[in-house]
């Protein structure tokens, strides 16, 4: 069966405090930063972003699974802020990597899900017979898409996640997945569009119609698929972009909390897009031991859903390098709002510049 | 609303795309050569060997950890040409781990918090744009944990 052989994350070091934000726009009610747990979210670097952040969690991940990159035949890189909109980022990666020229490499490019849609899509090859070992990159530079002064811009954040997934040596095996889409316009960036743009309003029953329209069934077919009963499970990943989601999620779905929120990570890290859920199960991944169910819910706006449940096996306690996410997350270092807008280039600038100076 | 990141392209001292998609396993991977006669190993990479002359060279990949040998602070008072981002930029002499030095830019670590002997593993940054607007990538040394 095929499943997750070894995980790597990487985050950008920067962090950048919700009151900083606040106190320049003042654009939301003090209360409302409590209410969606927008504590802090990470800044990518003036040179980071999907592809650097996406290379260097690959490169834990191989370390981890003490795999050299000539021994992977399939990468998939999945992002919804690729920088580029034509050209492939998966080809940069794999050269960055030194993966064999000769192996199956894509890029997944949509929504929130496109992340764990490329480890989806690694399962399938790996489980067609298609490749032994695959990559699986979740990567996103979201703070980069949101416009300064949009209540979003709390939580949009940056950073990857990565995945080997092989039927040898796996830490978690794949029990049952399931999938609904249909198209909802939540969030949006129409083709030359910079920023992200929202369909159905950022707060309110509306906000969350694609979520919940979208996981319910998925989540149902999956239970119905495996049997599964919802009362045993131990863990959940589940969409996090704001802190109110999981709750919405945990509450719809009829998940117990305990579940459900020790894996959420928004109010330190924000949004990390198609990396949220994935960087989620990994921190379960991280405190989990053998033998246990994890059910991994991701929705990306207009992308519809996948729920997917998990076993972990008798090799997980010995996996190398674990925890990986925590020391990753409480590694920042925090900057101001002015040097995080000069970092996510949202200040105006000439095109083409001769030099600081001139 | 603005369509495009607002990075500039330099003007001067700008990387040539064509160029650089040639340079790009150094960059990328820190592949240089080693000479098939003498074992010299040289990075960026050579087509003649500087030590013993010959032309047998074959590629190598270099250690991607190593040691600060030693390293300073851009100190110019105003930014290099296409790093008008990065403050507080620090240059620094890498002895890799299989003895190839390598001159580098230090990644998210201030000089203050730098000491020669300081472990550092390699990653891939975003260097400044190509002279076409292209991205491109490359080598830089981040400081490691612990």
């Amino acid at each position: 069966m095929a499943g997750i052989v070894a995980y790597g994350v990487a985050l950008p070091k920067r962090r950048l405090r919700s009151s900083d934000i606040h106190a320049t726009w003042r654009n939301v009610a003090e209360d409302v930063l409590e209410k969606f747990a927008f504590v802090e979210r990470c800044v990518p670097g003036p040179d980071e972003d999907p592809i650097t952040l996406g290379v260097d969690s690959a490169r834990r991940c191989l370390e981890q699974a003490g795999r050299e990159p000539g021994e992977v035949d399939g990468l998939v890189f999945g992002s919804c802020t690729n920088p580029y909109s034509t050209k492939a980022a998966a080809t940069v990666v794999g050269e960055a990597l030194g993966l064999p020229n000769g192996i199956f490499s894509t890029d997944v490019q949509f929504g929130g899900r496109s992340g764990s849609d490329a480890l989806t899509v690694a399962l399938a090859l790996v489980g067609s017979g298609m490749a032994r070992r695959v990559l699986a990159v979740a990567s996103d530079c979201l703070s980069r898409h949101v416009p300064p002064g949009h209540v979003y811009e709390y939580s949009a954040s940056a950073g990857a996640v990565s995945f080997l997934v092989s039927a040898e040596e796996t830490v978690a095996e794949v029990e049952g997945i399931s999938y609904w889409a249909s198209d909802r316009a939540d969030w949006f960036r129409v083709a030359g569009e910079r920023y992200l743009q929202l369909g159905g309003g950022f707060v309110g029953h509306m906000s969350s119609w694609g979520l919940v329209e979208n996981l319910l069934p998925a989540w149902k077919e999956l239970v119905r698929r495996t049997g599964l009963d919802p009362a045993s499970l131990q863990y959940a990943a589940v969409p996090q972009s704001t802190g109110v989601m999981p709750l919405i999620v945990a509450t719809r779905l009829e998940l117990d909390m305990d579940v459900v929120l020790p894996w959420v990570l928004t109010a330190s890290v924000g949004d990390v897009g198609s990396a949220g859920v994935p960087l989620s199960l990994c921190h379960v991944l991280d405190n989990a031991g053998p033998g246990e169910k994890v059910v991994v819910l991701v929705y990306g706006w207009g992308g519809g859903a996948t729920a997917m449940l998990l076993h972990t096996t008798q090799r997980l306690p010995s996996l190398p390098g674990r925890p990986s996410v925590m020391p990753e997350v409480e590694r920042g270092e925090y900057v101001d709002y002015s040097r995080a807008l000069k970092y996510e280039h949202k200040l105006l600038r000439p095109d083409r510049g001769l030099s600081g100076y001139y | 609303m603005t369509t495009e990141l607002p990075v500039p392209i330099p003007r001067v001292e700008i990387h040539s795309t064509l160029r650089s998609a040639r340079e790009r396993e150094g960059r990328y991977r820190l592949v240089g050569s080693r000479c098939s006669s003498c074992q010299a190993l040289w990075f960026p990479r050579r087509f003649v060997c500087p030590r013993c002359h010959s032309r047998e060279l074959e590629p190598y990949q270099c250690s991607h950890r190593g040691t600060v040998v030693t390293f300073w602070p851009d100190t110019m008072g105003f930014p290099a040409i296409g790093y008008e981002e990065i403050e507080d930029r620090v240059v620094a002499l890498v002895r890799l781990d299989d003895g190839v030095h390598v001159i580098t830019e230090i990644a998210d670590t201030p000089a203050g918090r730098l000491q020669n002997g300081d472990r550092v593993r390699m990653v891939l940054r975003r260097q400044k744009r190509e002279d076409t607007g292209n991205w491109c990538y490359g080598y830089k040394f981040e400081k490691e944990a612990g």
